[in-house]
């Protein structure tokens, strides 16, 4: 890679980051490069060395001034009551202050971070001992240990530059130790740190190589968060009269000096010491904190990073509402495809909602030249759908621009009907079903429709439009009318509550006033059914298996029995066989309640054994829809062939791919979206957005497929009822 | 019915070929660490007795759920985790208690290709760099140019075309069918005989697995390579092996031809997992199936005699019965019948956390003594489970009541059907240990 290439690529999570924290961190990087400039050449830009008694230059035999003289065009800050230059104390003590932090972080760095390595390498006795060693010193108040050692080191050898720097510095070993030994950890734990092994490398190698590099990254931020620190520490020291002897510059002990006179109204030998220790740390603590927020989001990509990232993930407090965390899982990373640090800033693009290409554009195609009572969606006519979903569009703020990962869908969900909604990762499965109960992350789009049917009579039961619903209304429908469950079970039970607790606390949420006997029952039926006893229904949550955590999580989804359960890869973390028992379970579930349930996953197997319908979407779009039957014996659109021929069964003899890989979603391609790896493309594919329309020769009214291959499916054709 | 002739259908033992590598009675196992003061030491058996052979040029298939031990299995086999005892016979010579500078010359013949392409990866590496690290490792190239060359022809050998193109890039530009092809160039640029590949594919897009496995098979064909491909996945292990192994809990409960093992298994797990495969054909969505129940125990405390025996839909009374099981089969049965019924049996054995789990079977603290043993001879004439044909004795014990069970020996691996299996129902043959 180019230098330039390489520098492109370390700016862009700093692109991506919004305008106010690019100014900060701007402001804050020429706030301390100024003060680096002022301590470096400090003996130049002062008229006087900092320890110059101040004479008056026309009585010089008079001796020396007046101390405390105020401030004049020979001395700009005045004089202190030593008779020194304020102006070139204040520039000196920036000297002072740039070599203590320096050479501060210098000791803390060549202890701590090989020491942390080695703890976390390594491991065993020797971690437990750094880490006990380490958390101790953490513990102690910091300004007291570095009161102690500084006295010590000046006992030991002389006051000065030296042993102010080593009290500050000693200070923070246990942060670069914590902080490196927690990243090793993390790293070490990856596999390419095994793989090197495998390869033959020796131990050093592997340490230096393969985990020192990436563990180094976080050592910047360390850094100026720290230097800040140091440097009111610092300060603190001189005050206290235990930093840097005098003569020396230093601010702290400066203004210690000059509390004396400040009731005689002297101002400025507090002042000016004390506006030098402000800037300075706020510089760095602008670069510090603009740093964090760069460098995390990159050290995340990278799988890395140990930290959270600012803010909460999603929709503020509710605990169901967080996107699975770390490294994206095998299963669909459309939800993290287009997530970006919070707050990023996004502009009206050309992919803007369609409405704006007008009616007769293409883009609208697929929607608005159907029939307006057209049932070509739902599975069953004339029944009232639970779940009515139109024009829905789902994207993520982007810095090239908005990303629609859900870009125009239509769907009907028929009460106890299953819906099997699959696509390979990115196709926005995972994005659709997390907008349908609007658990987007910030910066997260929806536009469109989502109507969740009335539920029987009474408050809190009426039919809703969940995009424009409010947060409230949203929470008294989670869990209670419409329920979520998830991939990975234990990331959303509290490790610290018992099953039951999870329970009485879902169920008293939505039914304040049920009596805890009944609150009781109803857990241990809904459980029961689980296939989970009543005896444990008090244990913890990691008492119980991986299979068994999925069937609380299904239990607590279902126990106030939802009109709608969606089902996000919830089998994905599971092994095959505790999958099959899963899939009975819901099979079981939806017999019995009538419960809609939408399925989402990459598995054609799952929906074929549990759904009533499937939806295959690529790129945004369905481009397939229709009974499991029809679709499976005789699927329609390309992409659907494709991929069946691609699943691997124990019948199959022969590989097969689909070649190629999907398109870019913040600039999708014109036409059918399929086109670049189709192998049935035509010149006209590119000029239109197929609509979805029924296959001429399938047997069935609501199969629906979005190629032109067949007739109707081209937006200037006419519709296949009309033909007719 | 597999035909016995068939080359690799048996063991070394039968066709006299020389094995590329021989397993013998392996165990791995790892020590629980407890907390800082805790002294109490306790093992996982990960692997606890693997016995099978590798032969050169053919792909071995390790199918297992997670827990099996399939990937402790795999590491041991490259000495990434140290055996505790056995021998691991490679090219004749027992490499089980080498140490890792004996194996670094070795490294070069043996590679790893691992499940996750992302995380395998060194992101602070070029390509360059990280698939030419080995060369420079062993020592295989004289500088940086003649590496970058040897990388950028592998590059293109696994279809990453142009090669140069990519050598000064890092690995988190590529798309994951990119990434594995590079785990690939890495483990491949050595020209190793034997590769580990652990579940090479699992994390790919099912659009792109089938490239990445046509690519591994022509490597292996061009290279004469031999694999080990370890998988959960049944559907993949069949396509792409020639004799498969099944894993359960840290033993090997099936192996031979993977044909044969497929459309006639022997063992009920083996049955098992090819019953749980969610197949894409609604057609056959009410089909048989015979799922065990549960999931597996963990390695730390595997049940007694067969180890498969608390899930086993088929199993009987010789199968390794023990207290446990009694307590479990309550808590299945409570979950089924109704209400009255649990508060009144759970009056009479009392709370089950409080039973006391012996060698020999348990004990029940019993809530009512008189009512619980009825309860259990009343099970045990019903034969409600086949656990009960083992029970030996139902005894008042002090306050509450003891059940003991009789011997479950442990399956030993017979040969049916030209296959390894270890499993009761072919006739009791206990295995020593
Ligand atoms: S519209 Fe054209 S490119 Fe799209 S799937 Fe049909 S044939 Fe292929
Ligand atoms: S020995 Fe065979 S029948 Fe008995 S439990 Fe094990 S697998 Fe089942």
């Amino acid at each position: 890679m180019s230098a330039r290439a390489r520098l492109a690529r370390t700016a862009a999570p700093f692109r991506a980051a919004t305008r106010t924290a690019q100014v900060l961190i701007v402001i804050g990087v020429l706030m301390t490069l100024g003060f680096v400039f002022v301590a470096t050449l400090g003996p130049t830009l002062a008229p006087y060395e900092p320890t110059q008694y101040q004479v008056d230059p026309e009585e010089p035999e008079a001796g020396q001034l007046p101390r405390l003289e105020e401030p004049s065009s020979d001395h700009l800050m005045g004089t202190n009551r030593d008779g020194f230059d304020v102006f070139a104390r204040v520039i000196g003590g920036a000297r002072v202050a740039m070599i203590v932090v320096l050479v501060s972080t210098l000791i803390a760095l060549l202890v701590g971070v090989p020491l942390g390595l080695l703890a976390g390498y390594r491991g065993g006795r020797l971690d437990r001992i750094l880490v006990t060693t380490m958390d101790a010193i953490y513990t102690f108040p910091s300004l007291l240990l570095a009161i102690v050692v500084a006295f010590l080191f000046g006992e030991l050898f002389a006051p000065g530059v030296a042993s102010a720097a080593s009290a500050v510095g000693i200070v923070y070993i246990p942060q670069y130790f914590r902080v490196v030994r927690n990243h090793t950890l993390s790293v070490k734990q990856e596999p390419f740190v095994e793989g090197a092994r495998s390869l033959g490398a020796k131990e050093r190698t592997v340490i230096t190589r393969y985990v020192f590099f990436n563990v180094v990254q976080s050592v910047p931020v360390i850094f100026t968060l720290n230097a800040a620190d140091a440097v009111l520490t610092l300060a603190s020291l001189g005050f206290l009269g235990y930093g840097v002897p005098p003569p020396a510059p230093e601010w702290g002990f400066d203004i210690q000096q000059a509390t004396q006179d400040i009731t005689s109204g002297v101002w400025w030998t507090t002042m000016w010491p004390g506006v030098a220790i402000i800037l300075l740390v706020t510089g760095l603590t602008l670069v510090g904190e603009g740093l964090n927020d760069v460098i995390n989001p990159l050290l995340r990509a990278r799988g890395l990073s140990g930290t959270k990232l600012r803010g909460a993930p999603i929709g503020g407090s509710d605990a169901d509402a967080s996107l699975p965390r770390g490294r994206a899982k095998a299963a669909d990373r459309d939800a993290d495809d287009g997530a970006d640090p919070p707050g990023a800033t996004t502009s009206t693009s050309p992919n803007g909602p369609h409405r704006a290409d007008g009616p007769d554009g293409p883009a609208t195609a697929d929607r608005d030249s159907l029939p307006p009572t057209a049932p070509v969606h739902s599975a069953t006519a004339g029944v009232e759908p639970v779940l009515k979903v139109r024009d829905l569009r789902v994207g993520y703020r982007t810095p090239r621009g908005p990303l629609w990962a859900v870009d125009g869908v239509d769907l009907d969900l028929a009460p106890g009907e299953a819906l099997g909604l699959v696509g390979e990762s990115g196709c926005g499965k995972s994005s659709l079903s997390r907008a349908l109960l609007n658990l987007m992350p910030p910066g997260g789009l929806v536009t469109g429709q989502i109507t969740l049917a009335a539920r029987g009579d009474g408050p809190g039961n009426e039919e809703i439009e969940l995009v424009d619903a409010s947060r409230r209304q949203l929470r008294s429908i989670r869990g209670d009318r419409a329920s979520l469950v998830f991939q990975e079970p234990m990331t959303r039970l509290d490790p610290l509550m018992r099953v039951s607790s999870h329970f009485r606390e879902a169920i008293k949420a939505h039914r304040p006033d049920l009596s805890n006997d009944r609150v009781r029952e109803l857990t241990e039926t809904a459980l029961a059914k689980m296939g989970i006893p009543r005896t444990r229904v008090d244990n913890y949550p990691h008492e119980f298996s991986g299979g068994m955590r999925q069937r609380i999580m299904l239990a607590l989804g279902i126990v106030l029995q939802p009109q709608l359960v969606i089902a996000d890869e919830p089998t994905t973390s599971l092994d095959v066989i505790v999958e099959a028992q899963i899939l009975d379970i819901l099979a079981e579930l939806r017999r019995d309640a009538d419960v809609g349930l939408v399925m989402v996953t990459h598995n054609l197997g799952i929906v074929a054994e549990t759904c009533d319908r499937v939806a295959v979407m690529y790129a945004g779009k369905i481009v397939e829809m229709g009974p499991v039957e029809q679709v499976f014996n005789a699927p329609a659109h390309p992409y659907t062939q494709g991929l069946m021929a691609s699943t691997i069964s124990l019948e199959t003899t022969e590989l097969h791919s689909i070649e190629g890989s999907p398109p870019d979603l913040i600039d999708p391609p014109d036409g059918c979206r399929f086109a670049a790896r189709c192998p049935a493309v035509m010149d006209r594919c590119t000029e239109v957005i197929p609509r979805l329309t029924r296959p001429e020769d399938t047997a069935v009214d609501d199969h629906l497929a979005a190629c032109i291959l067949h007739p109707g499916a081209d937006p200037a054709d006419p519709l296949p009822d009309e033909r007719s | 019915m597999s035909d016995p002739a068939a080359a690799t259908t048996s063991s070394s033992s039968v066709d006299g070929g020389e094995p590329l590598l021989d397993v013998v009675d392996l165990h791995t196992h790892f020590p629980v660490r407890g907390g800082l003061l805790s002294r109490h030491k306790d093992v996982v058996r990960a692997v606890d007795g693997v016995t099978f052979d590798i032969q050169p040029g053919e792909v071995f298939g390790l199918v297992g759920e997670s827990g099996s031990g399939k990937t402790t299995l795999g590491r041991t086999l490259l000495k990434l985790a140290d055996p505790t005892s056995g021998s691991l016979i490679y090219q004749g010579r027992d490499i089980a208690g080498y140490d890792e500078k004996q194996m670094r010359p070795l490294r070069r013949e043996l590679a790893l290709v691992f499940q996750d392409p992302n995380a395998s990866l060194n992101p602070a590496m070029t390509v360059a760099q990280g698939v030419g690290h080995p060369l420079l490792i062993h020592g295989l190239v004289d500088g940086r140019a003649q590496m970058r060359e040897r990388v950028a022809a592998m590059l293109e050998r696994v279809g990453l075309t142009p090669g140069e193109r990519f050598l000064d890039i890092y690995p988190q530009d590529l798309s994951g069918g990119q990434k594995q092809r590079l785990v690939i160039a890495r483990a491949l640029i050595t020209e190793p005989k034997f590769v580990v590949a652990d579940e090479p594919v699992a994390a790919l897009d099912m659009s792109v697995r089938a490239r990445v496995l046509e690519l591994m098979l022509e490597l292996q064909r061009d290279l004469g390579l031999t694999y080990l491909f370890i998988t959960h996945d049944l559907a993949t292990a069949r396509f792409l092996c020639d004799r498969i192994g099944i894993l359960y809990l840290g033993n090997m409960v099936e192996w031979g031809d993977a044909d044969s093992l497929f459309d006639d298994p022997q063992h009920p797990y083996t049955r098992s997992l090819l019953d749980a495969i969610p197949l894409p054909d609604p057609r056959r969505r009410d089909r048989d199936k015979n799922l065990p129940v549960g999931e597996m125990p963990d390695a730390q405390t595997p049940p007694k005699g067969c180890r498969f025996h608390p899930r086993c839909p088929v199993a009987f009374e010789p199968c390794g019965w023990e207290g446990a099981d009694l307590l479990a089969f309550f808590e299945r049965r409570w979950t089924v019948v109704d209400g009255d019924q649990v508060e009144s049996e759970l009056a009479a054995t009392g709370s089950l956390q409080a039973a006391d789990l012996r060698d020999d079977g348990v004990r029940f603290d019993a809530g009512n003594p008189v009512a619980l043993s009825k309860l259990l001879e009343q099970l045990r004439t019903e034969q409600a489970h086949p656990l009960f044909d083992a029970v030996t004795g139902i005894e008042r014990d002090g306050g509450g009541i003891a059940v003991t069970f009789g011997d479950g020996p442990e399956p030993d691996l017979q040969t049916i059907a030209g296959r390894q299996v270890a499993c009761h129902l072919h006739g009791t043959v206990p295995r020593e240990r």
